[in-house]
């Protein structure tokens, strides 16, 4: 786990009776790390709430972390797997009829209750053989009229600097909102005071660009996706001609391209990149707020570095779009197809999720196989479209034979494949989309 | 129990991302169905090594394995100095001239301190640094992508204690000339030690590049590197070797372990060195036909090209160098992607013999007609 000096750590029992000496912790951290009244009085009702459930899950002994984020606090609860019935972590597990009528009562899908209600972020997973379920509170940050923006005839060719200052990305994020739709706006593009808070923090860059006379001609913005991937944002080109996204482009390669980072991909493509060198790697449909028709996101990577070849377990249900891909992008893999060999699974799967409430997207992987996988699935699917998230995706890593497996699963719980990452996780990832009609 | 590694390791060595070789070819081979694999990637010279050389490693005797090498390459560098001039003690052999490199920064730098070398050049400056925990301050090229001096200068500070100048520069074969070196080695006036990497040294034949070793008594604080993986075509061997003043080789020699040069790598360098056949000349040839074969390429295809000294040409193309990598592989041609030399959608690629090259040229034609 991430430690920092002023981290809050206390072990305890899970169990009830310390409800109120997790509440005052997660107070006084609240006020500590600069949380308002609001924000923290949710932190403390997650706090509890999460107690009381890993009480009723019987988790034994728990670490319950408060950690300042850049942008909030995260409040985080692990205990060692080996003993726990994990089944009872996913965002959504199956009632269990002797629990119902216990103290609480039915906490099945209290996970999903406290992330989409509570908090700003939610993240469960096995950290090595911990299990660790972690909720985060951002703080409330003012959302300022963006000021006027219009295209600007650059004078001379730009040059390109780090963009860390909220004034700085304030306006940055102005001429996004002003020249962009909204939908190509990353969401702290509203709230400027959190993006410079998460520059600060290394956790996100920019890069502007300005002319001779100090106009800002546009921004490129990036964060790591992982260990080995980076997504990017931009890039925002505000110039009239639309002289500068080449040159952002190439400040950003160079930027990540000695770091440990193996590929580089959109999270928001605002054109398209293939005269910048990228591959296109997907064309996903968004569903955003309540509008009826999906607005498309084109996902544009690359590599970062050379490949020689690796290999991938594939499934029937994928196979196809994996040689598809694979084909279109010039990758050598030796596909090896799992094979049912009837193998005992233990009872209770686990999923893992990050959810973004703002864009109602849930991004599941697998994190512990069980006999309930398929139902599983179909728990979290049912409930997450319940709870009003509308973009359903399911990220599996090929180097992991069971991971591939899970196609049969995904397939008939109507995900879809849909976006190949080379090299996005241990090995490449397949993301699957989940499409309500299939 | 459990090992808490993340307790153990420090933060630079946690963060930092190892270099990761190609597969040995013939498992690249298999992977991509080829029969035969040219390797472009590495600069490596495919004439080599020298009749010299061949006729002394096949006369090696098993019977010397069991013993250890000289500790310290006693004959190589009695062989160096007659050569090249210095006394032998100045001197130092290392397994590969990246050994060197490690040895130099162990040698000059503590926490605190930084290194200066330029942004787009050998990556193993800047990750020996790193990994030591020590700061790399990178400054970037000038326009004519040659390394800045008048910026590097400027980016030093009383805690830099090493400048490396990658002479001519891997990967653009920018170079100093000698006037532009002196006035670098003025400036700097003793206040840190300045590396001239000559890797590619042997390949240069302009009147103006300067020798640096015949510099080094009017410039104390000046270290050359030189390699015999490069034009002499020991890469398997791994041998390099610094030449300085005697008490700064001596320095750096305490920082360096000894014993880490094999015996037949020894043998091979001097026989190199001693070599007199036209075995360079030839390889000056043959990389002299070959930037005429990349620079005509490229003059058909429209593509920007960066041709300097060294065995080395950069190709810039309209895809991304990683796929273009992956294209060509599956063609037989191994080449060097430069996204992590930042130069994003260049490639470079090693002047081998012009038949080669002209099928090279095929490929890259083939791929963007
Ligand atoms: C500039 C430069 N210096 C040093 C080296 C390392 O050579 P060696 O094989 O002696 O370690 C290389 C090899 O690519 C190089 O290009």
């Amino acid at each position: 786990m991430n430690t920092s000096a002023s981290c809050i750590r206390l072990l305890l029992p899970a169990d009830a009776a310390w409800v109120g000496l997790v509440q005052a912790a997660a107070e006084q951290a609240g006020a500590v790390f600069g949380l308002d009244r609001d924000k923290a009085l949710r932190l403390v009702h997650c706090a509890e709430e999460l107690l009381l459930f890993l009480a009723s899950a019987e988790a034994g002994d728990i670490e319950t972390t408060l950690r300042p984020l850049s942008t909030g606090v995260e409040i985080g609860f692990s205990f060692a797997s080996a003993d726990v019935d994990l089944s009872a972590m996913n965002l959504v597990s199956a009632p269990s009829a002797d629990k119902t009528d216990g103290p609480g009562g039915d906490r099945s899908s209290l996970p999903l209750l406290l992330a989409s209600r509570m908090s700003d972020g939610f993240r469960v997973g096995l950290e090595g053989r911990r299990m660790e379920i972690a909720l985060r509170v951002d703080k409330a940050y003012p959302e300022p009229e963006p000021l006027p923006a219009e295209r600007v005839r650059a004078q001379g060719r730009p040059t390109l600097s780090a963009a860390g200052d909220a004034d700085a990305l304030f306006e940055a994020c102005s001429a996004i909102a002003g020249l962009y739709p909204a939908h190509v706006a990353p969401a702290w593009c509203a709230s400027p005071g959190r993006a410079a808070d998460m520059v600060r923090a290394g956790e996100l860059f920019a890069l502007e660009a300005r002319d001779a006379a100090g106009r800002l001609c546009g921004v490129v913005f990036w964060e790591m996706r992982s260990e080995r991937s980076v997504a990017f944002f931009g890039p925002y080109d505000f110039s009239v001609d639309g002289s500068v996204a080449g040159d952002l482009v190439n400040a950003l390669l160079q930027a990540v391209g000695r770091t440990g980072a193996k590929n580089v991909f959109s999270g928001l493509a605002t054109r398209p990149l293939a005269d910048h060198g990228f591959e296109l790697l997907a064309e996903l449909p968004y569903l955003l707020g309540d509008s009826p028709t999906p607005v498309t996101h084109a996902v544009w990577g690359r590599m970062l570095q050379e490949d020689f070849g690796a290999t991938a377990w594939t499934h029937p249900g994928f196979a196809d779009f994996l040689r598809g891909r694979y084909d279109a992008l010039d990758l050598v893999r030796d596909l090896r197809p799992v094979r049912e060999l009837g193998e005992a699974a233990q009872a209770g799967s686990v999923i893992g999720a990050r959810l973004t409430p703002g864009l109602g997207e849930a991004l599941l992987h697998p994190e512990l196989n069980g006999a309930d996988m398929g139902d599983n699935l179909a728990r979290h699917v049912a409930a997450l479209a319940a709870a009003g998230y509308r973009n359903i995706l399911f990220e599996i890593d090929l180097a992991k034979g069971w991971h591939a497996a899970l196609g049969e699963h995904l397939l008939r719980c109507g995900f879809r494949p849909a976006l190949l990452l080379p090299l996005g996780g241990q090995s490449d990832t397949l993301v699957f989309r989940h499409v309500p009609a299939a | 129990m459990s090992l808490q590694l993340d307790q153990l390791v420090p933060e630079h060595i946690r963060l930092f991302d190892p270099y990761r070789p190609s597969p040995p070819d013939a498992e690249l081979m298999r992977r991509y169905g080829l029969d035969r694999l040219h390797r472009l990637n590495n600069n490596e010279n495919p004439l080599g090594p020298s009749p010299a050389v061949r006729e002394l490693l096949a006369g090696i005797e098993a019977g010397i394995v069991p013993v250890y090498p000289h500790g310290d390459s006693q004959n190589l560098r009695e062989a160096l100095s007659e050569v090249l001039g210095p006394d032998r003690s100045r001197f130092l052999v290392g397994n590969g001239s990246c050994e060197l490199i490690s040895s130099v920064v162990k040698a000059f730098c503590e926490p605190g301190d930084n290194i200066v070398t330029a942004d787009k050049t050998f990556a193993v400056y800047e990750w020996v640094a790193r990994f030591s925990g020590i700061e790399a301050r990178l400054v970037p090229l000038t326009r004519d992508h040659g390394f800045d001096p008048d910026a590097m200068l400027a980016a030093m500070d009383g805690r830099t204690k090493l400048v490396f100048v990658c002479n001519p520069n891997n990967p653009t074969g920018a170079y100093w000339n000698e006037a532009t070196m002196r006035r670098f080695l003025d400036a700097v006036d003793g206040r840190c030690i300045v590396v001239a990497d000559e890797a590619y040294f042997e390949y240069v034949e302009r009147p103006d590049y300067p020798d640096c070793i015949r510099l080094l008594d009017e410039y104390p604080n000046l270290v050359v590197f030189r390699t015999f993986s490069k034009m002499h075509a020991l890469a398997a061997l791994r041998v390099g070797y610094l030449c300085a003043g005697e008490d700064v080789t001596d320095v750096i020699g305490r920082a360096h372990v000894a014993y880490s040069v094999n015996t037949p790598a020894q043998l091979a360098a001097r026989a190199a060195l001693l070599d007199r056949s036209p075995f360079v000349e030839r390889t000056r040839a043959m990389v002299r036909q070959g930037r005429e074969v990349i620079r005509a390429a490229c003059a058909e295809l429209g593509f920007e090209h960066i041709i300097g000294e060294g065995n080395y040409a950069m190709i810039r193309t309209p895809i991304s160098d990683t796929l273009l990598q992956r294209k060509l592989l599956r063609r037989g041609f191994l080449v060097r992607t430069m996204t992590g030399f930042r130069f994003p959608n260049w490639i470079r690629v090693s002047l081998v013999e012009r038949p080669v090259l002209e099928e090279f040229r095929a490929a890259l034609t083939s791929l963007f007609r």
